[in-house]
């Protein structure tokens, strides 16, 4: 038997936009007179191969492919043009709990669901006492689907697809609606799936899971694959992918730098061009006529390396280069906001009662934040401003919220330095005031 | 694995899904309901009594022979066996695949099952309709023939045409919702141009060919036969009608499996 559970040649998508759905079945069955109006193409030219036991991350922004090629690969979508081979039973969860009937309780559509996935009828009531263990909804199971909350049919749903032993298991973003518990005894029983020789396909915008648990990463980008190989590379890809969206053209630098005469102007220059390439963010135009800005902005961690994913408590290093044309001195300021939009954090140079060097030109400044946040998804924006009074200030220039920043903990296994949003500066003894003995 | 066995648990794993949907069909049809398992039950006795008062004696049906109302209420119920049979799947087929959005887009389902899983539950409904005929008929009127026996006979051999139909309408029901009106419009048709209210025999001469050309006439006049009059079916109509049928069916089959990959596009 072929070590290669899952390959994908040439395989194309196009979604025909017909002007009814009657010129659609004609074309279907072979009338070719019956043209589409215009051709949609979702996916293009995807080739690769899967082998056993692998996990694979799709990632790619809305709209690039990826559920279509989930859907291609599970079988419910035909594509247009290539050819895809599985071998093996594929259990899919593209959308949890699609395959319940609300009128039916839990266990009865355990059973459907675990038919629906090619077991017998015996093989699934052998397994039942596991999958309820798993799914953990007590009683709620003998009552119907459709009084459960979202979470008690994800936890239902994705311990069925799980436990029915499918040879490979396909993910899309399915998790994100379990709780942090959940999701953590999810992904440490996948793991030992996956050791087991489970195939695993994984879709998530979640980076921080993605570099965790996946071995290698394809990356989708308007229906195309525009990278394929290890996952770091791969996210990295996926984080430039909007800058190459925006940035048009590299800012070209010819200002002569005043002040800086002890460093050479190349090695100025290569500084500029560092942050540049590692940046997370960078203004889609930059020219000296435009006043102060924001250039661009990289994110590395304690060890220097650009990054966007970090450990909890870690520290990171924000480096913003702006090009200040003011005669009032320019503050730099950061703002931290979790996935809710709420903001936990702002700083800068304003919070930290620096003096901005009052200059024509560009100069970089950077801010270390400790993050001793819980773990989870943030978003950063950076903006310049004049002050204005305290705590108060002029915006002359703002990045806009990106991201994500993520912040990793392995709250199953690790014991945490802090539960709740935030880790407040703590100390704490014990003192015996009384003892029996 | 070999490839027959490969096959062989598949149809045992279609087989049970074809149970198990059918029962959730079945179970469906009356969970929630106050009465619960009262109602199949309780709907076809519910019908007996009102066409026995209201036709055979408010309305003093002319049925073509001389019997009592009572008489009249069976042979008129019995006709309506097959027909509820028939139109129960005709009114379902073409919201099947639009009813299950889930089953075409989210999960790998045998699409193919859906017209299956009506039949099936309209087959029970009717097997049990059919009980309480010949239940009613024992009390009221005298033992049935033992014709009555083997008459579900004529149900199933109604199976391959209601497949063919279940095929053909729920892709049709896909592509345009106008098939509900057009089936709504042609049962309320079928149900008079059917010899049920009345026998074949008072039929006028020209008409009769027309009314001879649906098929349900002759499984209608069969049914009786069988469950009235202890006369057993004309084999050789029966195995053409159900050989022409199958034919229909497979071709039918052929068609939704070819369509079938655009449903997903459809929807």
């Amino acid at each position: 038997m072929s070590d290669v559970v899952i390959s994908v040649k040439n395989v194309s998508k196009s979604y025909s936009v017909f002007k009814s759905n009657f010129a659609k079945l004609l074309y279907s069955l072979g009338l070719r007179k019956a043209k589409p109006q215009e051709l949609v193409w979702a996916l293009r030219d995807i080739n690769f191969e899967i082998k056993r036991g692998e996990a694979v991350a799709i990632i790619g922004r809305n709209g690039a492919g990826k559920s279509s090629l989930l859907e291609i690969l599970t079988g419910t979508l035909k594509p247009t043009e290539g050819q895809v081979q599985v071998n093996g039973k594929v259990s899919a969860l593209l959308e949890l709990g699609s395959g319940f009937d609300p009128e039916l309780t839990g266990r009865e559509n355990v059973v459907l669901n675990g038919l629906l996935l090619g077991l017998s009828k015996e093989e699934v009531l052998k397994r039942f006492p596991e999958i309820e263990a798993f799914a953990e909804i007590g009683d709620a199971i003998d009552r119907p689907i459709k009084t459960y909350s979202s979470g008690m049919v994800m936890r239902l749903a994705f311990s069925v697809q799980v436990l029915c032993n499918p040879g490979i298991l396909i993910i899309d973003e399915a998790l994100s609606v379990g709780d942090f518990f959940f999701q953590q005894k999810c992904l440490a029983y996948l793991k030992k799936l996956c050791q087991n020789g489970l195939t695993l396909l994984f879709v998530s915008h979640d980076m921080g899971v993605v570099r965790d648990f996946c071995d290698r990463a394809i990356f989708l980008e308007g229906g195309r694959i525009k990278y394929s190989g290890g996952v770091l590379d791969a996210i990295k890809h996926y984080f430039s992918s909007d800058k190459k969206m925006l940035a048009a053209k590299v800012p070209v630098m010819q200002d002569k730098k005043e002040g800086m005469a002890d460093k050479s102007e190349a090695s100025l220059n290569n500084l500029i061009q560092k942050v540049i390439s590692d940046s997370i963010w960078r203004a889609k135009l930059s020219n000296a006529e435009w006043g102060s800005h924001i250039v661009a902005v990289a994110i590395y961690d304690a060890e220097g390396i650009a990054s966007n994913s970090f450990l909890l408590g870690d520290e990171m290093s924000i480096r913003v280069l702006y090009r200040a044309s003011s005669a009032a001195p320019v503050h730099v300021s950061t703002i931290l906001q979790n996935r809710l939009g709420q903001i936990i954090n702002t700083s800068g140079s304003s919070r930290l009662s620096l003096t901005p060097p009052i200059i024509d030109g560009m100069a970089i400044f950077d801010l270390n934040l400790r993050l001793t946040i819980e773990g989870g998804d943030y978003s950063l924006s950076i903006g310049l401003g004049e002050y204005a009074g305290p705590n108060r200030g002029n915006k002359i220039d703002s990045t806009g919220l990106f991201g994500p920043i993520s912040v990793r903990w392995n709250y199953e296994d690790d014991e945490a330095p802090f539960l709740g949003m935030y880790g407040l500066p703590a100390s704490g003894k014990f003192t015996v005031v009384g003892s029996n003995e | 694995m070999t490839k027959f066995g490969s096959i062989s648990t598949q149809t045992r794993n279609y087989c049970s899904l074809l149970i198990e949907l059918t029962k959730r069909e079945f179970s469906k049809s009356h969970q929630g309901t106050i009465g619960g398992i009262f109602w199949p039950l309780g709907e076809p006795l519910a019908m007996l009594v009102i066409y026995t008062v209201f036709f055979g004696v408010i309305l003093q049906g002319r049925w073509g022979f001389s019997g009592s109302p009572l008489e009249y209420g069976f042979a008129l119920f019995s006709g309506l066996i097959i027909f509820n049979f028939f139109a129960e799947c005709f009114r379902q087929f073409p919201l099947l695949i639009g009813a299950n959005p889930n089953y075409v887009k989210k999960i790998v389902f045998p699409l193919e099952l859906l017209p299956v899983v009506t039949i099936l539950t309209a087959l029970i409904h009717a097997l049990i309709a059919t009980a309480i005929w010949c239940a009613g008929y024992a009390m009221l009127i005298g033992f049935p023939k033992w014709t009555a026996l083997i008459s579900p006979l004529i149900l199933l051999s109604m199976i391959p045409m209601l497949l063919a139909l279940g095929w053909i309408l729920s892709v049709i029901g896909l592509l345009t919702k106008d098939i509900n009106q057009v089936t709504g419009l042609f049962t309320q048709a079928l149900l008079f141009l059917t010899p049920i209210f009345y026998g074949l025999d008072i039929v006028p001469e020209n008409l009769k060919f027309w009314i001879r050309l649906n098929p349900l006439t002759y499984l209608v006049e069969q049914f009786r036969l069988m469950l009235i009059y202890g006369v057993m079916p004309g084999l050789r109509g029966l195995s053409v009608f159900i050989l022409v049928s199958s034919v229909l069916a497979g071709l039918a089959y052929f068609f939704f499996r070819r369509v079938s990959s655009t449903f997903t596009d459809l929807i």
